[in-house]
Formats: structure tokens, sequence, C-alpha cells
């Protein structure tokens, strides 16, 4: 299913947007309605009046602005885990916080708060994920062990979808 | 012996190709002998009861979400994302392909959140742990029970020969003189000597011990198991239970406001939003939200606007208001053009 939706898809030179990325997040039926509500909990805490300041100073920060994305989500989505006593499935983390990660890039984007990339958004996708992915216990040495590991050659073809 | 493994494209071909063969397995009924398929059957085996629970269900979580990021990573050519993308497709998805890889033999999770400790998780057996425990038992662990309860016995034999009448009764040195003696038969069992014996206490750094006959009370090394002190289920116990609540709530409390600056920022805000949440409340939320949303878009249309006037402000200051740059930019031929029109529509076209 990925290769074919990246051999349909690749928008050359076309902004990331939430719409795109939505499209490619594929949520079980029985998560869906949870994978939404973290979604929409974690966009009020980024855009609710109470908040939404400390977001915008959050990003005028120094430093890379994809780490900033990243970084940031990854902590947003660690606090709803913790806050929201464990009501939230784990499957969902990872999908919600790829989703949250494209929301707040439209915003900036939007809002011209700073110049973002597709780059910005590929690098606070992979810090956000391997910043949850250690939380959770896996080495990030070992993840980038066995991201190295793999090759086509020794995935065979048809066990990719 | 060398055994050559096939591919499952492989297998599969031959399968199709040669349909009689052994008729309980082989390549002709689609029998997978490749090492990926190994592994990941393994893998998935033990899977759901190692230490890499939490992290493999969060894993599962970058299955539902490949395509995107294989579709991000060939946008941006972060091969990273490409990688976990296309990794997600295979068989289990990207949780099963590394735990064959071994990512989650560490299972470091209460390490890296500081959670309690696991059941057992010093021994990987139950024998490992009974060995432990008997360790804590007696106190030294190096040291043979076995020995320990000879020594214990030639000694009270010792100390009863010391004591001892002529007739090989042990007298009573509370009785009067000329009092009978009193018999006092020796153990019998090493369940006798262990009978009176109260397990150490090692709480708050203390060592009391009940009757030690004759044990040595070195206190354990680091890490084993003991008796008195109750194992903290964590994460994944919890996880496994089902009890989704405390394993959060363990997990959430490794979370350093300090390096989480934003998280930190964001808690005080957090709870409206939570409950929120909880409540369910989905579509209307959304209303809701489209709405902040739109706030938020013209907050920072504000803000960059507040920024252009200070700038233009200072740049005229600079400047001794000489020549006022108002900020807005009048189109020379746009006004020639439209002199018929009117002076002001023409002014009004943009630059």
């Amino acid at each position: 299913m990925a290769i074919i939706q990246d051999k349909m898809a690749r928008p050359e030179g076309d902004d990331l947007d939430t719409e795109t990325i939505k499209k490619n997040i594929n949520m079980p039926p029985e998560l869906q309605e949870a994978y939404e509500r973290v979604v929409i909990a974690g966009m009020k805490v980024m855009f609710s009046k109470e908040s939404h300041k400390l977001m915008l100073d959050e990003f005028q920060k120094e430093g890379p602005l994809g780490e900033k994305l990243g970084k940031g989500i990854a902590g947003l989505m660690l606090l709803l885990v913790k806050e929201s006593n464990g009501t939230i499935p784990p499957e969902v983390i990872v999908p919600a916080g790829i989703n949250l990660i494209s929301r707040a890039a439209d915003f900036i984007r939007k809002s011209k708060l700073e110049k973002i990339t597709n780059a910005d958004i590929g690098d606070a996708i992979e810090i956000f994920t391997s910043t949850i992915l250690e939380k959770f216990g896996v080495d990030p040495a070992k993840m980038a062990d066995m991201l190295n590991q793999y090759s086509n050659e020794n995935i065979p073809a048809e066990m990719g979808a | 012996m060398s055994k050559i493994y096939f591919s499952r494209s492989m297998t599969r071909t031959m399968s199709a190709d040669h349909p009689v063969g052994d008729p309980t397995g082989g390549a002709a009924y689609g029998e997978k002998n490749d090492p990926i398929s190994a592994a990941i059957s393994l893998a998935t085996m033990y899977g759901t009861a190692s230490a890499g629970f939490a992290a493999m269900t969060v894993m599962q979580g970058i299955t539902f979400a490949g395509a995107a990021m294989s579709l991000v990573g060939n946008v941006t050519g972060n091969k990273t994302l490409s990688k976990i993308g296309m990794i997600t497709g295979i068989a289990g998805g990207i949780g099963t392909f590394a735990e064959s890889k071994g990512l989650f033999s560490s299972g470091n999770l209460k390490e890296s959140l500081g959670m309690g400790t696991p059941a057992a998780s010093n021994t990987s057996t139950a024998a490992g742990a009974m060995q432990s425990q008997s360790g804590s038992l007696s106190q030294t662990p190096s040291t043979d029970v076995a020995d320990e309860m000879a020594a214990a016995r030639q000694s009270a034999a010792v100390e009863k020969a010391r004591i001892a009448g002529p007739d090989g009764t042990v007298k009573n040195t509370a009785a009067q003189p000329g009092a009978a003696y009193q018999t006092t038969a020796p153990p019998s069992s090493s369940a006798e000597y262990l009978k009176d014996f109260k397990p150490a206490d090692y709480s708050a750094g203390s060592i009391t011990t009940g009757k030690t006959v004759g044990l040595t009370t070195n206190p354990p090394p680091a890490g084993t198991p003991q008796l008195n002190v109750p194992n903290e289920p964590g994460v994944f116990d919890n996880l496994k239970k089902g009890n989704y609540w405390e394993a959060t709530k363990q997990a959430g409390s490794a979370i350093n406001p300090i390096t989480n600056p934003y998280g930190a920022m964001a808690a005080g805000s957090i709870a409206q939003p939570i409950s929120d949440y909880l409540s369910g409340k989905t579509d209307a939320e959304i209303d809701a939200l489209e709405a902040q949303t739109g706030y938020a878009d013209a907050r920072a249309m504000q803000m960059q606007e507040e920024i252009a006037t200070e700038k233009r402000r200072r740049a005229n200051l600079n400047a001794g208001y000489g020549q006022v740059n108002t900020g807005i930019n009048v189109n020379p031929a746009a006004m020639a053009q439209a002199q018929a029109g009117g002076l002001i529509s023409g002014a009004m076209q943009p630059a």
C-alpha cells in the first residue's frame, strides 16, 4: 500500500499540508475515534486562547524549526498521555502526533511566523517519532541500526504491501 | 550440514510448480522457512509477553501512519522516514520487524522513565527468581544453604556435648542442684532449624533478623529480589493487564517539564482539553476548534502587522521623518492610466 501511494502521490515541489498527510494515515475503525479525540485535544492545546501564546513563544525560540516542531509535539503528546489518565491507546500516539505536526506546520505557513519547508516537516516527524519511541524504551541507536540493516535485498518484495 | 533457505517468493513458486510432496508440510504447502519468516514467527510468539510490550504497541501505531511517513520521506528525501514507511508494509508491521531485530530486548522503559520494577525483572526464569529468593533467605547468596545447615547442626551438637550429662541428656541449668535432667531432643531436620527463622528486613537500610541459627547476615547483592520489599508493577505489567490508568500515569511521571518546555508551558492549560477529550463531544468540539484556529490565525497575523508597524515606525524615526513610509505603495503607472476614472481609484491599484 505504501509503495503504491508513494508512486501515486509524490507531490514534488508542493507543500506538504494536513490534508495530504491525513489521507495517508489509515487508522483501524476501532481506533479511529480515539485518534480523532487525541488530535482534537492536541489542537485545543495548540490553538486555544489560553495556551496559544505559549506555542507562539515556543516557535520564536532559537533552533532549527523542524527540531522545535518535533520536540514540541512530542512533549505535547506525552503530556496528553500523562494527563488523560491512561485512556489514550498507545497505538494512536504516533499517528495523532504526525497529524498535529502537519496542522502546526499549516499554521506556521499561513501565519508566516516562520518560513517552513517540507524538509522541516520531515525532520519534525523524524524527531517526534524517535523521541516518543525513546520514551517508550526503544534505544535510538538500536533503531538507527535496525533501519540501516533494512534494504530491499533482505526484505522480500512481496512482504511490502 | 549447511542448509539453504529460500525466500518467500521462491518458496511460493515451488509450491505452485511442485504440488506433490510431504503431505504435512514443505514447500508444496507453502511452509515458510526463510530466515525473515522464522524471525518474525519467533518474535510474534513471545512479543506480547516481553518487556518491550509498550514499545511494541506504540510502534504498531507507526504502522497506521506508515504511508504518511513514507510519503513525507519521499517528498523531503528523508531516508529514515522512507525506510520506516516501507518497513511498515511487512508482515506484522514495523513493531514485529523491530522485535525480530532485538530492538526491545533491553526493555528499558522503566529505566528511561524511572518506573517501578517489573516482577522478576532481574531473573528471566522462575528458577532464577527462586534462586535469588533462597539467596535472600540465607542472606549469603554465594553459600549453599545445605552447607549452612550442616554447620549449624554441628555447632548445635558441640554445644549439646558441652552441657550434656553423662547419660547424654541436657541439663536444665535453671533447675535446682540435684534435680533430674530434662531431655531436649536435637533437631531432626532442617525444617526444625528454620521454623523460627524470620526473613531479614532490609527496609530503611537496616538489617534486622530473627533467630539466625548461625546464618550470616550479609545484605543481598544489589538487584536481588527481597522477600519483604514488594515489587511495584511496572508499566508493562499494567499495560498487559489493561490498566492503562496506572501505566500511563507511570509513563507520564517521567516527563520532565524542564526538558519538555513546551509541554510544561501547556500544562497549565491542558486540563480543559483533556476533559473535553473525555467527554466525547467530538462534532461540537470540531466546530469550536475551527473557530479557535481562525482566532489563532488572526492573532498571528495581528502580531505580524504589529511587527511591521513597529519596523516602519523605527525606519521613519531613523530617517527623521524626511520621507515617511506609510506602508502603502502607490503605483504611478496605474495612476496615469486611471486619470480618466479618478485619482483615488487609480491610486488604489496594487503596486
